[in-house]
């Protein structure tokens, strides 16, 4: 389902507004929550270019933010290029597994289930090698070294710099999956998530279309990967290249819902706020808690997400019988592997 | 759709956003009381490791209600600020942060898994906050360059010099003799700068190392590793496992009747729940960085209010927290009245610590910190015997004696 | 030699674990095409309730009263999670059980701590000489109540009525719901089945390994591997793919540097997927 312009308005205001209002007011605790929400709206949206609506569940998509994070950390170290080049290496490292991950799915026809599997034995896979390969820091990972240029080399002391830069990337890629929605390379890469066969029929070349669009996603996951090793000046195999990393993009998308490209915000600003307001007020394990009912209510009682419901809810009020995502969510049914 | 709906569920989507801000919101103010000293500390109170959190927590809590009771730092409460990093690197670096800038506190403390202590040394550097390190003993640690990172706990190459001093020592005082060492180590980062740091050390000390063999932490089975080890000759080994491991190698031992010492870092072994093995447990040496047993008042004294207030045994990272809490109050003293970050660090950089909390680790009465920011504690050697960990090498802080193996 | 014998024996010992923890999950996968990513964290809390519930006398009673409990908690779960996303694609139940894991991890950290904790001192004294090999007796213990469930639900599968109930339902939903059966039933009937396998090897799992929130965490990579290699819900394939696995990583620990014993079960996991994905065993039982 494609946004009304309004709606696509109010997304950039909100988002703008959380870069760029918050930091003139809001305590540092706020802008490092605002933050991460904006950090994970950013990674979901980059997921639901091939998730949803590529019509596949991946549960590997740490491996493009780990292949980020890594290589503009390891260009910095070993060659002394500023990470605001050095992402732009890690996003042709990130599109190059994300195309071989769509490859594969596509040579190999996997579907549903399948796929989820494929992408996290290769997350788990990759963390083994990482972890044990010296030069790429090992288990213990790599620090990014602290840089006397500071900004020159993506590096900030302020918090609000770093909530700036998440925010100009999360309109970015939000004006993207807008634009690539309306294009014809959109449709076809919706097309071949949703059916290989029928993409088949219409004279693509299904293999070609499902490396593009993971190799987007992946290229786009990648560029959070280099926020996230900025942000902490730290990068290694546990934290990045975990099938929970994996959920954790993941999550926010299915809570805002994955018909529409701005559910994955919506998702996050709902999510990751209350998730840390418990986890800094409560007991530990409570946020956890939250987290895996959450996933399980809203996969059970409003599949399509919270934006789904909204729109049925105007359907309603309408009064017209017109509701597209419950026989989306049938459509995914039928493919049963 | 007509425009008026449109702006009515676009309404909906920009309510809830804000909604969720809102709760941020109300979150927003740090409490705490107008005069306090606020200390940062960085510990895993969730995750894998949120039970040592938990040992590391009363230890600093412990130490504040004694400071606070005895007039506290100056007539001023000394606080410690809890931040909650669940063993995640990410999220120690942004707790880190927000204690130092937004809660304003003087000095950090804490961390646990060393990726973390990694990062939230990293984040101390870069906002030029002291942070003291009493719990990782990774090598990069105090050899990443930083100026504001103070590590209590030794690195890995003292645990491993004490002990192959220990092997030389045994066999003069009882036990067989060693020449030959097998290492038992897992295959990370960890794993590989311990294997090194052995190596290193029984080099120094004339042993060989016949031969290396690998394990996944948390696997308990163990017979294949342990065979290869004792066809490669090994009368000795030197291992970095974790708990359940290393609980797993000495059941695997027992099963194998081999009867040879197996040693490794800390809490390793050297832990209240390592009392489950029963019988097995008796006679097992191994390193630690603290015992309630060692010879020192403030230490013995620690040891029966820990006992007393939470009805458990004080393991060596509680010690160590307690130890810390007293550092950074005499760091603070030693500074001055309204003493900033910087001055408490420069203070930490030259000063000599001699206050007995400070130094219930096994110090010698004096704490200081060399160049790269690394104290310089003994490790001890202590037995298992009968649900108590005795420390029986070296002889300044031995509390028994040791008992050789068979004997 | 030694080293070789060693890592073999050691290698069908973990094997007789992977199957107990396996065919259950084998069976579910096989009946209604899901993937209980929950199956580890329920093996976690079997364990936990093992060591609560301690000695009952007899290790039997524990056994049948930890199938009971664990049987109880499989119906369940279909019933609350399953069976209303049924009508959904199976990547949908895939997140649920997910959730479940996450619920459950968090649960028991909140409920039980972080510290691992076991029953060392339940378990059997001794080992077992063979070949020059050491083997504690029991870890040959579990494995052999392994091989011994695995065996049991097969036949129960082959030869029960209710167990020819569930083959026909998953094999034709449609036509078994012609012939009467009631399919929602035999789908709950397969979930406990399934589940409460894992309290039968819970009493003596916590006699070798320590539990904490995350074990399931491992048990659940592996038991996905065993069961994708067997082939969907066959369980002779489980059983065979669980001797194969047992033996990579166990060989793999021996002769592969490094941590490197593990990553081969995950590439023979992708390449099992990629070249196979009917797994060893195709369709068969």
């Amino acid at each position: 389902m494609n946004s009304s312009r309004r709606t696509q308005l109010i997304a950039l205001a909100v988002v703008a507004l959380l870069g760029f209002g918050l930091p003139l007011f809001a305590t540092i605790n706020i802008q490092v929550i605002a933050t991460s929400a904006l950090f994970y709206a950013y990674l979901g949206t980059c997921w639901n270019v091939t998730g949803s609506y590529g019509g596949r569940l991946s549960l590997g998509h740490a491996i493009f933010l780990g292949a980020g994070a890594y290589t503009s950390t390891l260009l910095f170290i070993n060659q002394g290029i500023s990470p605001w080049i050095g992402m732009f290496l890690g996003v042709v490292v990130g599109a190059a597994c994300g195309a071989l991950v769509g490859w594969l799915a596509s040579r190999y026809r996997l579907e549903g289930i399948f796929f989820a599997m494929v992408t996290l034995a290769l997350t788990l896979l990759a963390a083994q090698l990482v972890s044990n390969i010296g030069t790429l820091g090992g288990a213990q990972g790599l620090l990014v070294p602290l840089s006397p240029d500071g900004a020159a080399d993506y590096q900030f002391a302020d918090p609000a710099a770093l909530l700036r830069i998440i925010a100009v990337m999360t309109m970015g890629v939000l004006i993207f999956t807008w634009w690539l929605r309306g294009r014809r390379w959109g449709k076809w890469i919706a097309a071949v998530g949703a059916n290989d066969r029928a993409a088949e029929a219409s004279g693509l070349s299904p293999t070609l279309v499902s490396s593009v669009g993971m190799a987007i996603g992946g290229g786009l996951t990648a560029l959070g990967g280099t926020f996230y090793a900025q942000q902490n000046l730290f990068v290694d195999p546990a934290s990045l290249l975990h099938w929970s990393v994996s959920l954790a993009i993941l999550l926010p998308v299915i809570v805002g819902g994955r018909s529409r490209a701005e559910g994955p915000l919506v998702g996050a600003l709902l999510l990751i706020p209350l998730e840390e307001l418990i986890r800094q007020n409560a007991d530990p394990g409570y946020a956890g808690l939250l987290r895996g009912f959450l996933l399980i209510a809203v996969v059970i009682f409003m599949p399509g997400g919270v934006l789904d419901v909204v729109d049925r809810v105007r359907a309603r009020l309408r009064g017209k019988t017109e509701h597209s995502s419950p026989e989306e969510v049938d459509a995914h049914a039928a493919d049963r592997a | 759709m007509s425009g008026m709906r449109r702006t009515r569920g676009a309404w909906k989507v920009a309510a809830l956003l804000s909604a969720s801000l809102v709760l941020a919101a109300c979150n927003g103010d740090s409490g705490g009381s107008e005069d306090a000293i606020e200390v940062g500390v960085v510990i895993p109170l969730s995750g894998p490791t949120a039970g040592v959190g938990e040992y590391i927590q009363r230890g600093y809590e412990l130490a504040q209600e004694e400071i606070n009771a005895d007039g506290g730092i100056d007539g001023r409460d000394l606080e410690f600020k809890f931040g909650d990093h669940a063993g995640d690197p990410a999220t120690g670096a942004r707790e880190a942060r927000t204690l130092v800038q937004q809660d304003k506190v003087v000095a950090l403390t804490g961390s646990y898994e060393s990726g973390v202590t990694l990062v939230v040394a990293q984040t101390a550097e870069q906002l030029k906050a002291p942070y003291i390190v009493p719990y990782s003993s990774a090598t990069s640690i105090t050899e990443s360059g930083f100026t504001y990172t103070f590590r209590t706990r030794p690195p890995l190459p003292e645990w491993a010099k004490t002990m192959t001093d220990f092997l030389t020592w045994q066999a003069d005082n009882g036990g067989q003799p060693v020449e030959k060492v097998g290492l038992l180590v897992d295959g990370t980062e960890y794993g590989d700068t311990a294997a090194a740091a052995y190596e290193e050390a029984a080099q120094a000390a004339g042993l060989t190392v016949v031969d290396k063999r690998t394990l996944t932490q948390g696997d308990t089975n163990l017979s294949a590793q342990m065979t290869q080890l004792r066809n490669s000759g090994a009368q000795a080994i030197l291992a970095s496992t974790y708990l359940e491991s290393s609980m797993g190698a000495i059941r695997t031992l027992d099963s194998l009747d081999w009867d040879v010492p197996y040693m490794t870092v800390g809490s390793g072994i050297v832990a209240p729940a390592f009392f489950d093995l029963g019988e097995l447990a008796n006679g097992v040496t191994s390193t630690t960085s603290w015992a309630s047993t060692i010879d020192n008042e403030a230490s013995k004294k620690f040891a029966e209010a820990y006992k007393a207030k939470y009805d458990a045994e004080p393991t060596d990272d509680a010690a160590y927290a307690y130890a810390a809490a007293y550092l950074i109050k005499e760091a603070i003293e030693k500074a001055g009245e309204d003493a900033d970050a910087e001055a408490i660090a420069e203070t930490l950089r030259t000063a000599e610590f001699t206050s007995e909390g400070a130094n219930i680790i096994p110090t010698g009465g004096t704490l200081k910190f060399d160049e790269k920011g690394q104290a310089h504690p003994a490790i001890l050697m202590a037995q298992a015997e009968d649900g108590v960990w005795n420390s029986v090498f070296p002889e300044e802080f031995a509390s028994s004696d040791y008992v050789p193996s068979g004997g | 030699m030694d080293v070789f014998v060693q890592a073999l024996f050691s290698g069908l010992l973990e094997a007789g674990l992977l199957m107990a923890v396996s065919v259950g999950l084998a069976l579910v996968f096989g009946v209604m095409g899901v993937v209980n990513f929950a199956h580890g964290a329920l093996l976690m809390v079997a364990m936990y309730v093992a060591i609560e519930v301690g000695d009952l006398g007899s290790i039997w009673i524990t056994m049948l009263l930890l199938f009971a409990i664990m049987a109880i908690a499989g119906g369940v779960v279909y019933l609350a999670l399953i069976r209303p996303a049924y009508h959904l694609d199976h990547t949908f139940q895939l997140l649920i059980t997910l959730g479940l894991a996450v619920v459950l991890e968090n649960a028991a950290l909140l409920y039980f701590g972080a510290q691992p904790r076991s029953r060392p001192d339940a378990g059997i004294d001794g080992s077992l000489r063979i070949l020059g090999a050491a083997l504690p007796w029991n870890r040959v213990a579990l494995a052999a109540i392994g091989v011994a469930i695995t065996i049991a639900l097969y036949l129960f599968i082959t030869r029960s009525e209710l167990g020819q109930q569930i083959r026909a339902a998953s094999q034709d939903t449609m036509a078994a719901q012609l012939s009467g059966i009631s399919v929602q039933k035999v789908l709950a009937v397969a979930m406990a089945m399934g589940i409460g396998v894992l309290g039968l090897i819970a009493p003596f799992l916590v006699t070798t390994t320590s539990v904490s929130p995350t074990l399931g965490d491992r048990f659940v990579l592996l038991a996905f591997v065993v069961v994708i290699l067997g082939g969907a819900g066959s369980i002779r394939g489980a059983a065979i793919a669980a001797v194969i696995v047992g033996l990579t990583e166990t060989l793999g620990a021996a002769y592969l540097p490094g941590t490197l014993g593990l990553s081969a079960v995950w590439i023979l996991f992708v390449l099992v997927l990629l070249f196979r994905p009917q797994g060893l065993m195709g369709n068969r039982v």
